[in-house]
């Protein structure tokens, strides 16, 4: 079973894909309504625009972000907004995340059912021998940035050398080392959180950025973009695929019904959320609000567009964990010893898409 | 009197020129005063925005100085181990309860240092102070031991949620413990942000804009609206408005610069004056917002008041000029109409009495005084036409009496008449000087006469009466037409009239055999035209005209006239008819229109004569009268 959509950034196209997903939504209610028990579960079935109301009752979920609530999750809010969740009859609890409250942790934990997760990340835990799998593939490129400031000097890969780059503690950390040694760098690494201000206050010369998130609280910093050496991942053979869905084995095998409903559910809530940015950042506004997190609204924006373009980057296929994208992320991890043994694909993604 | 406001009148004249005038000159004037009281408005404003803006550093820049020396008093006595882990305990609580602007105070440990798990922090909730430990796992990555820690300076952080301590926004000063070269640990002192934000913008200064003040970073510490507060920096703000100047100014400021610019970017900055200075000691800017209009709000309004006191007094004097203007115009005005009626001819509308204005007085002293010559002139002209028109009436009288004196041409000749008459006399003016006559002496002698009295008009006409009535008088006396000329002379001599010159020609005919006997008194030639169309020119004449000399001696010529023969008489009036080009008609052409003649026919010979003249003159002024006699001897008269 595929999760499958085609958008074409065109306002035509969009307005089109607008028009079609009202009438879809109004026919998922009239049908809701009307024909309760004529959906039985068929999972071999193909992505099918009629969601299925099982029970009367709604099944509780939880799910937990990897960070704290921003526009990287605009998807799943939207879902829970627009009521898409509950079309699948799915009653989704949306969690609080943050540095207290890891994600890969919580799930083995089993303090959450489904969260988001980088794919090295999930991969990494497979390696300890938890048994994640992959529900929706969110991101299709690598956000991932090397970011320095040239007025220390750094004007070329070459110049970072001898220079301190801050590596987050939890994420990412074995890529941009894999990067150092494809360009034979020997850089002092210091650990750091989630701030950016060892970069802003000048301990340390570059540190990585995701592109939709501390690149752009830089700039919002009065930091220019020309004042910024920037190196993206994605151009560098180290183009690995992020954000997914993930949830343990286990859990999956117990109501694989449920794990396919969320995962559709949430992809119709990230296409809503991407044709209407403005509604979604209104919504993401709202949850950070209600969470008493700081927020302004042109950084939400500035995630919600950057993100709308991973999401569709790769020729407009949402939600599919590429074979390709797997294999990619699975090599290099096995060939730089940081996995010892390979999962096979089906078993990460069962909705794979069938043999071609 | 509005209706006579034209833009002729002299009213608008003098208030649309005084109006302009004003106008310009109170234009100029309220400009030229809002450009200079601007310019002083804008030099005093900057002090002061300039001074409020320093006078909230010294008091920010108080409280950091006071925490920072805090802090530098305990690594003091940390250092160099002056105090216990006890002692330590209680200087801090006593420390944290004394000082309101601290919420909590610790000391952590590097990693080098292994002491890590020692690491603790005070946090004062309400009016107890509790002691907490601090997990390394957390604080080795937090920004306010990091930073320190690896650049070994004392640091001010940026403004943080302390989740772990005093559940507070805390702004923290770090400050390393040396070990040698080495950072063993960070004392920590957290300032409240309230504190600090209550430090900036006391009340009484919130009559004129805003503060604000932002991190070394550009967050948005505080600011009057509260959703901006931790959650934008001026940097997202700036993007949000799409205002790249206010970027600008926020990269100036978190440099640590001065400035006072004018922000005309978009959004609700829009216009206004920003004034920014650094917090020394933490690297943080203070931003002062003054609206433009905020500024030259006093000054807008003098300038109102003085607008409308400007208008208010330009419309007084309008009124005034208008009132005067009008009460100037009224006697004007007056004597207009007055020269209106007196124009139409009633002299007797008496002037407007003005004592208005030196000016309008001689006016009407003047006009009165044109009106009485006017008047007088008007008077004596009436009487001078009445008395013409009286003479004219007798002129015309004396004409009509003077053309009754001619004989009448007629064409009743009885048909045994032996003479066919025709004369044409056309005088210039109503009355003339020339004459023809005619009448029998008796049964057999018949008397003619041509004559021009010199000059025109009443005298030469009374003269020509004269001369007619004395030859009808006196022709039966003599029957010799030199001796009824002698005669006639001295009569004209004796009478001694202005105008008694006469040139004449006097002929007698005795019809029994047509002799002619007559006699030229210096008048112009006579003409006799045969039946064979042949003429003879008569030119001597038998004397000089009548009138001057009583003894002239005067001459006679008599000839016999033929059956058919017709004699042709005239005055100079026909010889002297003039062309516009002054040529004179002349006995030649004279003789070519008689030599042209065909038959002889009285009337139809006067007629060819007076046409060849007008012909030839081609004028329609004449300037001599116009006499023709033409006398046909038909036959003898039959006894």
């Amino acid at each position: 079973m595929t999760i499958t959509g085609r958008l074409v950034p065109l306002s035509t196209e969009r307005r089109i894909m607008r028009f079609a997903l009202t009438l879809f939504l109004s026919v998922i209610l009239s049908v809701s309504l009307s024909c309760k028990k004529s959906s039985k579960a068929e999972d071999t079935a193909k992505f099918n625009p009629m969601p299925k109301l099982r029970n009367q009752t709604l099944r509780p979920v939880r799910f937990l972000p990897q960070w704290h609530h921003q526009a990287q999750f605009a998807g799943i809010y939207v879902a829970k907004a627009k009521g898409y969740y509950e079309n699948y009859g799915l009653d989704v609890i949306i969690q609080s995340g943050g540095p207290n409250m890891p994600a890969s942790t919580s799930l083995i934990n089993n303090k959450t059912d489904i969260t988001s997760l980088f794919l090295l990340a999930a991969l990494a835990q497979r390696e300890q021998g938890h048994r994640l799998i992959n529900l929706a593939q969110i991101s299709q490129k690598s956000s991932l940035m090397l970011a320095a400031k040239k007025e220390n000097g750094i004007n070329s890969v070459q110049d970072l050398n001898h220079k301190k780059i801050g590596l987050w503690r939890s994420d990412f950390r074995e890529l941009s080392i894999i990067f150092m040694k494809m360009n034979k760098l020997d850089m002092e690494i210091v650990p750091i959180d989630w701030t950016i201000n060892l970069f802003l206050k000048g301990p340390i010369d570059a540190m990585n950025v995701m592109r939709y998130n501390e690149y752009h609280q830089i700039l919002q910093a009065g930091i220019n973009p020309d004042e910024l050496f920037i190196v993206p991942f994605s151009d560098t053979g180290l183009d690995i695929v992020e954000d997914g869905i993930y949830c343990m084995e286990d859990f999956y095998l117990q109501d694989p019904r449920l794990c396919k409903d969320f995962a559709e559910a949430t992809i119709e809530g990230w296409i809503y959320a991407i044709n209407h940015q403005k509604e979604a950042v209104d919504i993401v506004l709202e949850i950070m609000s209600r969470d008493y997190l700081p927020a302004n609204r042109p950084h939400q924006e500035w995630m919600l567009k950057t993100m709308s373009e991973v999401i569709l980057a790769r020729g407009g296929v949402v939600g599919t964990l590429e074979e390709s994208s797997f294999n990619e992320a699975q090599d290099l991890m096995f060939n730089n010893g940081l996995i010892t043994k390979r999962t096979p694909y089906r078993e990460f993604f069962p909705y794979a898409p069938q043999n071609k | 009197m509005l209706r006579r406001i034209n833009s002729k009148s002299l009213t608008y004249q003098i208030i649309g020129f005084i109006v302009v005038i004003i106008l310009v000159v109170m234009v100029v004037s309220i400009y030229t005063t809002r450009y200079l009281m601007s310019k002083v408005m804008m030099v005093n404003s900057k002090n002061y925005i300039t001074s409020i803006a320093s006078e909230n550093i010294n008091r920010i820049e108080g409280a950091l100085n006071k925490t920072e020396n805090q802090a530098i008093n305990f690594r003091y006595l940390i250092q160099n181990n002056l105090l216990n882990q006890q002692e330590i305990d209680e200087m801090v609580s006593k420390h944290l309860l004394s000082s309101p602007e601290i919420v909590s105070c610790g000391l952590a440990y590097t990693q080098e240092s292994s002491q890590t798990a020692s690491s603790y922090v005070f946090c004062r909730i309400t009016d107890r102070v509790d002691k907490l430990s601090l997990n390394p796992n957390v604080y080795l990555y937090q920004d306010w031991f990091q930073i320190p820690e690896m650049t070994s300076e004392a640091r001010w952080s940026e403004p943080w949620f302390d989740t772990e301590g005093s559940h507070k926004l805390v702004s923290s000063y770090s400050i390393p413990v040396m070990d040698g070269t080495k950072v063993r640990g960070i004392i920590r002192l957290d300032m409240d942000l309230a504190t600090m934000q209550n430090l900036v913008m006391p009340a009484e200064q919130k009559q004129m804009g805003y503060m604000f003040l932002i991190s070394g970073f550009g967050t948005i510490v505080t600011h009057p609206a509260d959703s901006l507060v931790m959650n934008y920096t001026i940097f997202s703000y700036a993007e949000a408005n799409h205002d790249k100047q206010l970027r600008e100014i926020g990269r100036d400021m978190i440099k640590g610069n001065t400035g006072f610019v004018r922000e005309t970017g978009k959004g609700e900055n829009y216009n206004h004056w920003l004034a920014y200075a650094p917090l020394k000691s933490n690297g943080w800017s203070l931003g002062v917002v003054v609206a433009h209009k905020d500024i030259f709000k006093d000054l807008n309004l003098l300038l109102l008041i003085q607008t409308l006191a400007t208008i208010i007094g330009f419309l007084l004097m309008l009124g005034v000029v208008f009132a005067r203007v009008i009460q100037i115009n009224r006697p004007l005005s007056s004597l207009t109409q007055a020269a209106e009626h007196i124009g139409e001819g009633n002299f007797d509308v008496p002037l407007p009495k003005s004592n208005s204005f030196y000016e309008l007085a001689m006016l009407t002293q003047s006009f009165e005084s044109m009106r009485q010559s006017l008047k007088t002139y008007i008077e004596n002209l009436r009487r001078t036409t009445e008395e013409k028109n009286r003479i004219l009436s007798e002129v015309t009288f004396a004409s009509t009496i003077q053309r009754n004196l001619i004989p009448k041409n007629t064409t009743e000749n009885g048909g045994s008449d032996p003479l066919r008459i025709y004369g044409i006399l056309e005088p210039a003016g109503d009355i003339g000087g020339d004459l023809f006559d005619y009448f029998p002496i008796n049964e057999n002698l018949f008397c003619f006469a041509i004559a021009d009295v010199l000059g025109k008009g009443i005298v030469a006409a009374m003269t020509m009466t004269m001369v007619t009535t004395y030859l009808r008088a006196k022709a039966a006396y003599h029957e010799q037409p030199d001796t009824l000329l002698s005669d006639l002379n001295r009569y004209l001599c004796v009478s001694s009239t202005e105008s008694n010159f006469v040139t004449i020609i006097l002929g007698i005919i005795d019809l029994r055999n047509g002799s002619l006997s007559f006699s030229n008194a210096g008048h112009v030639p006579l003409f006799v035209r045969k039946a064979d169309r042949s003429f003879t020119k008569y030119g001597e004449t038998h004397s000089t005209a009548l009138g001057v000399f009583p003894d002239l001696k005067i001459g006679m010529e008599t000839i016999r006239l033929d059956l058919g023969d017709e004699l042709i008489l005239f005055t100079d009036g026909i010889t002297e008819a003039m062309t516009v080009a002054e040529s004179f008609f002349g006995i030649e052409r004279l003789e070519q229109v008689i030599k042209d003649l065909h038959n002889p026919h009285a009337e139809t010979t006067a007629k060819a004569i007076l046409n060849g003249a007008r012909k030839f003159s081609d004028t329609l002024d004449q300037y001599d009268d116009i006499t023709i006699l033409v006398i046909d001897f038909l036959h003898p008269k039959l006894p």
